[in-house]
């Protein structure tokens, strides 16, 4: 905490002198001799002072944790044979010794050793870095004011780094989605060590119950992930039955038929059900919609499960409505109106115009929009964890309970985790499977919506 | 005499460039029509049009002879577009649109609640300013209303309409290796000949014109204007244009608009060479608009 | 030939189109129809479930502070209050009032007619003021969830005894505690003031509020500063070329990303690199914004758009640098469609929940989280776990926390309607 105030107070005092200087060189206040505004040149200073200091200060923390952790730790005796995860749990308690709270229950002499050792390493560490992290803004302090003169482009080099600064803005986009691929990769190859990759695609059967202890009975596990695929698939199915027919004629009868003021009351109101958290969905899906659909099945006779993929499909559909209705929506307004003009002015009527002259051309643009929301449906996951069921079952039924890739990563995750076991590491697996499955859908669409934009414009 | 002072592009003489325009005094300028029809098609009574309340064309009655070209002419936002739109019902489409007055088409008020709106747009059909041909092949875009409107049944009579169409429209040679190419893919001139073939394919009895020729060079205006000629013969034609030289050439009957009122409506060998009107005059000298 | 068609426009086209033209208008109707009766079940359904939570059942009895069981030594020390049995005080006036023998066979009962939290609602009575032993105060203790849920009329009363919630022994009690006016229902304080516990009836979203509140405002803090940046620097000062052309396309495909793959991430390089506590809203927050991320990205980027040229040749023709010219002209004008869009980019992060269970924020957590790194549950993630209790009091109160989710949501976008009405300007 102090190394902050520090080095900001090193910062701040950077840019009084950079504003101060440039004024004491110039002769009568004639400002026009300098390069740049005087400003500037404390603002040059300033990020001097504070940038490279603060990266010093986030580096050194990285590495000495690792340091600091491992120097604590040989210190307790026997560490090669505890497992990893108690090794965690050593450690915290080492801190949570070292920070004076120790509970009364842990007074292990090598703990103590280790925590007094923790404390004195974390010490030094402070007392260091401080020193370090200050006396190197004062460094820079001192260097770059000397660099102050005239001529010096301040301004530029300011905006230059702001520019720089922007750049690596934008390339945070890009590690999310490396970090992303990475640890999405890494965990499954884990995985992939342990069961062939082979029988993760190509099984026909899910069930990653292990037992985590020898001598328990019961399941040895099986990461077949057709199963789990084909759920996914049937629930995106029905919901697209749902989604696609209603979503695209109400972006018609909103775009083509309605008055504006009717369109833009019920626009709006559409775009709410997009607005609607999922879990608001699921409960809706577990509550009422379930027992409706199943007490509708009842009544003519046909056995439906409460968590059916009916349901879940349903619910689901009638959240995707709005993607679809609006994406349509401006993609059919995209068509120009001299287009439409041409077809009524040959005496075609509203709904002629539409299915055979619009849609027509505003086909790419929809199927773009279709795939998007298929996209979206595939990666949904509190509807189907709330409202569909956990059971693996390779059915074509819409009556029946199937299970998805998310609600299985949700199972799989929601509880203890251990990352050495593949029942944990399946889960990652599952998350390659969709976002690769995703990653394509959105690709296409995205290729295919933009090029359709460019033929209009 | 006044001496009045057109331009002339000459095209027709000697197909030659816009830098040829020569000055002509309209003296020389012999070639002028004169309506010579009795028979009225159209005839408009009274017609107001407003956006929003706010009026653009304001109380214009009119007689629209029957295969003659009727030219309107007048600065931009006179109305002109609005007036030509009304006589098809293209306005309907606009919402905040309110006309009134009456149009008689054959004793039949076009407005009268009971008349079809799609049927009257197959009578009357319309080419706009920009070709708007439909993204889809040249045989569709000509074999989409009739196949609407039942016209034809069997894929033979569809080839014939085609090139019938196609022909009239003098853009058969020109395309008939390539029926099957996006009507997009052919040129701005060609597209326009397009979206007439389109429009006679239907046999409409009128044709509304709205500057066809303004996104066109001027060779491919004067195909178009030629064609036009032809067409008079069946189809009643009004035309909307800035190009003064091509009302001239073109019509028989001229009117002008201004501020959405209609100045004045006569032939166009008066309109030319004698108006009544001062702003008429001044309008056809380029003094003004 | 043309006079053949002139004389029929008052004849209709055939009724073949008319039909068509008609089923096709249908079509539309109905399917807007649908979508907007959905709508209005889902809230009606909501509504009507939740809206009972608002309000509570409690009972009201005279205590009576008697010295001899709570601290009969007269120390007052601490432990001894603390530890005193504050439960039995509730069931001796319990059975005062209903004259009931203490050692009648069905007296349990009849003390869990009343919460079993109540006793620290008395226990903090006598620590604030030790003063009150001995004396008999008039006190309304929160009843038990099947209490609450007889008085609001969800337990039907007319099926058999052992189907039911509540014996017949009870019922009987509670209408002679309704006849003496000892019952009461009053708006539902706890709700807003408790966090989650396994008592329906003293559990609330105080901490869920909170832990939200956290998570959403880790992500402002992260998501905004870097999607406005990163916005800026490829609608303004980006060069086309192969680069950038791939940072738009990485942003486009992270904003269809499915959102637990965020989740997965946030569990494998937060949690497990970083070891930042699991649970903890900096977590949650973290994986929000970079889930809000590219929606921020795209909004400022149409925002900026929507900036005409003008204004940046103006100020540059005025000798200001590019960047000055953006940052003190353009992001100004900018700015109310930057915050429209964060904010509606903020209350789809707020509805979240897939992301927030991979990062294990579905923990039982009856503690308010004080720090941005506590243990924390989230508004959503609470609703998810409360719809799995079966029970109807827990029903109601998932309903109810939809109900405030909800109003959260429709505050946020209102606000940023507000903004884009406000500010709109039109070039
Ligand atoms: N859809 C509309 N909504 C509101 N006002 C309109 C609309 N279309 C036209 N107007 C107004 O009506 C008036 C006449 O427009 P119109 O398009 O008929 O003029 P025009 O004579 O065709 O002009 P131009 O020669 O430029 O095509 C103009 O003032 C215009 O602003
Ligand atoms: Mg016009």
């Amino acid at each position: 905490m102090y190394v902050f105030l520090a080095i900001l107070l090193c910062a701040f005092y950077g840019f009084y002198i950079g504003k101060k200087k440039p004024l004491k060189l110039v002769q009568n206040k004639d400002l026009s001799k300098l390069n740049s505004n005087p400003k500037y040149y404390g603002y040059y200073i300033f990020l001097w002072c504070l940038i490279p200091a603060l990266i010093t200060f986030f580096t050194l923390n990285f590495f000495s944790n690792f340091l600091i952790k491992q120097i604590v730790l040989d210190l307790v005796p026997e560490i090669e044979t505890i497992s990893k995860t108690n090794i965690e749990f050593i450690y915290d308690q080492i801190k949570i010794m070292a920070s004076g709270n120790a509970d009364a229950f842990n007074t292990d002499e090598n703990l103590m050793l280790a925590s007094d050792k923790y404390k004195e390493l974390i010490f030094i560490y402070d007392a260091s870095v401080f020193l370090i992290c200050t006396c190197l803004s004062a460094i820079l302090l001192i260097f770059f004011q000397k660099k102050i003169s005239l001529e010096f482009p301040a301004r530029k080099k300011v905006e230059k780094f702001i520019k720089f600064f922007l750049l690596i803005c934008s390339i945070v986009a890009v590690l999310t989605t490396v970090g992303i691929v990475l640890s999405l990769f890494f965990e499954s190859l884990r995985f992939f060590k342990q069961i062939s990759f082979l029988d993760f695609i190509f099984g026909f059967h899910w069930s990653p119950q292990i037992a985590i202890r020898e001598d328990q009975v019961g399941s040895s596990g099986a990461f077949g992930s057709i199963p789990v695929l084909t759920g996914t698939f049937l629930i995106t199915f029905i919901a697209m039955i749902v989604a696609v027919p209603v979503g695209l004629f109400s972006a018609i009868y909103l775009s083509d038929y309605a008055h504006k003021k009717v369109r833009s009351t019920l626009k709006p109101l559409i775009e709410i059900l997009a607005g609607i958290p999922t879990v608001v969905y699921g409960f809706f899906a577990a509550l009422t919609v379930g027992p409706f659909i199943r007490m509708t099945g009842e009544s003519i006779g046909l056995n439906i499960v409460t968590e059916s993929a009916l349901c879940a499909g349903l619910v689901m559909g009638i959240m995707i409505i709005p993607f679809i209705s609006s994406l349509s929506d401006d993609i059919i307004l995209a068509v120009p109106q001299r287009i439409k003009d041409g077809s009524y002015a040959l005496g075609a009527t509203k709904s002629e115009t539409m299915k055979k002259v619009i849609l027509p051309a505003a086909l790419p643009g929809i199927v773009g929009s279709i795939l998007l929301a298929v996209s979206r449906a595939i990666g949904e996951t509190m509807i189907v964890v709330m409202a569909a069921g956990m059971s693996a079952r390779l059915t074509a039924n819409p009556f029946e309970a199937v299970t998805t890739v998310t609600v299985q990563i949700v199972t799989l995750l929601v509880g203890d985790q251990e990352f050495d076991n593949p029942k944990t590491l399946a889960a990652f697996a599952l998350g390659l499977e969709l976002f690769i499955l995703t990653l394509f859908l959105n690709l296409m669409a995205l290729k295919i919506v933009q090029k359709y934009r460019e033929k209009y414009e | 005499m006044r001496q009045l002072y057109i331009l002339d592009t000459n095209l027709r003489r000697n197909g030659k460039h816009m830098a040829e325009e020569q000055i002509i005094p309209i003296s020389k300028f012999n070639k002028l029509k004169k309506s010579t029809s009795k028979k009225v098609t159209i005839s408009v009574q009274n017609i107001t049009v407003s956006y929003n309340g706010k009026i653009a064309v304001d109380n214009i009655s009119m007689n629209i002879n029957q295969n003659e070209v009727t030219a309107l002419i007048g600065p931009s936002g006179c109305g002109k577009s609005t007036f030509i739109r009304c006589l098809n019902r293209m306005n309907d489409v606009i919402e905040n649109c309110t006309i009134e007055g009456k149009i008689i088409l054959n004793g039949i008020n076009i407005y009268n609640p009971e008349v079809d709106i799609v049927k009257l747009r197959t009578n009357i059909g319309m080419v706009f300013q920009k070709p708007n041909p439909f993204p889809k092949s040249i045989y569709d875009n000509i074999i989409y209303a009739p196949k609407l409107h039942g016209l034809v049944s069997n894929k033979s009579e569809s080839d014939d309409l085609v090139e019938k169409s196609l022909t009239e429209a003098g853009l058969f040679n020109e395309v008939k290796d390539r029926l099957n190419d996006s009507g997009t893919s052919l040129s701005g001139g060609q597209q326009q000949r397009l979206c007439i073939a389109r429009a006679i394919a239907i046999n409409p009895s009128v044709i509304l014109m709205d500057e066809p020729c303004s996104a066109l060079d001027p060779i491919a205006s004067a195909i178009i204007e030629e064609l036009i000629d032809t067409l008079k013969k069946k189809i009643t034609i009004i035309i909307v244009t800035h190009n003064m030289q091509q009302a001239a050439r073109v019509s028989e009957k001229t009117a002008f608009f201004h501020l959405g009122k209609l100045i004045e409506f006569s032939d166009t060998s008066t309109i030319f060479t004698n108006p009544k009107q001062k702003r008429t005059l001044g309008y056809i000298t380029g003094r003004f608009g | 030939m043309s006079s053949i068609i002139n004389n029929d426009i008052l004849s209709p086209i055939s009724s073949k189109r008319t039909r068509k033209e008609k089923l096709f208008k249908i079509c539309g109707l109905s399917a807007i129809i649908f979508a907007l009766s959905m709508l209005i079940i889902l809230f009606i359904t909501i509504f009507s479930k939740g809206y009972s939570a608002f309000y509570q059942t409690r009972i009201k009895l005279n205590i009576n502070f008697n010295e001899e069981l709570i601290d009969p030594t007269g120390a007052r020390e601490i432990t001894t209050l603390n530890t005193a049995d504050y439960s039995k005080l509730i069931s001796q006036s319990l059975f005062k009032f209903l004259n009931i023998d203490k050692n009648h066979p069905k007296s349990s009962e009849i003390k869990s007619l009343i919460s079993y939290n109540s006793f620290l609602t008395l226990r903090d009575r006598v620590l604030n003021d030790p003063l009150i032993i001995g004396k008999t105060v008039k006190i309304n203790l929160i009843a038990s969830d099947d209490v609450d849920q007889m008085i609001k009329g969800n337990i039907s009363l007319n099926i058999s005894e052992e189907n039911r919630k509540i014996s017949d022994f009870q019922i009987e009690a509670i209408n002679k505690l309704k006849s003496d006016g000892a019952i009461l229902t009053v708006f539902n304080k706890t709700l807003f003031t408790k966090s989650d516990s396994r008592e329906p009836e003293v559990s609330g979203v105080l901490g869920a509020i909170i832990g939200s509140f956290y998570c959403l405002f880790v992500a402002v803090c992260i998501s905004v500063p870097i999607g406005v940046f990163a916005a800026i620097f490829l609608q303004e000062f980006a060069k086309k070329n192969k680069i950038t052309d791939f940072i738009e396309i990485n942003i486009n495909n992270l904003a269809a990303v499915p959102s637990i793959v965020f989740g997965l991430l946030g569990l494998s390089v937060f949690i497990n690199f970083f070891h930042l506590p699991r649970s903890s809203p900096i977590v949650g927050g973290l994986v929000l914004a970079l889930m809000s991320l590219p929606t921020i990205v795209i909004v400022t980027r149409a925002s900026l758009l929507a900036v005409p040229d003008t204004i940046r040749d103006g100020a540059i023709a005025l000798g200001a640098s590019k960047m000055q010219a953006i940052f003190n002209q353009v992001l100004p004008l900018a700015t109310p469609g930057i915050c429209t869009g964060v904010i509606i980019a903020l209350a789809r992060a707020l509805g979240e929940t897939a992301p927030l269970l991979m990062i294990g924020m579905i923990a039982f957590i009856p503690d308010t989280p004080i720090a941005i790194t506590d243990p924390a549950t989230a508004l959503p993630a609470q609703i998810f776990m409360w719809a799995d209790h079966p029970e109807r009091a827990f029903v109601e109160r998932t309903s109810a926390a939809i109900l405030i989710l909800l109003s959260f949501l429709i505050v946020m976008n209102a606000t940023a309607i507000y903004i884009r009405h406000k500010f709109e300007k039109k070039w």
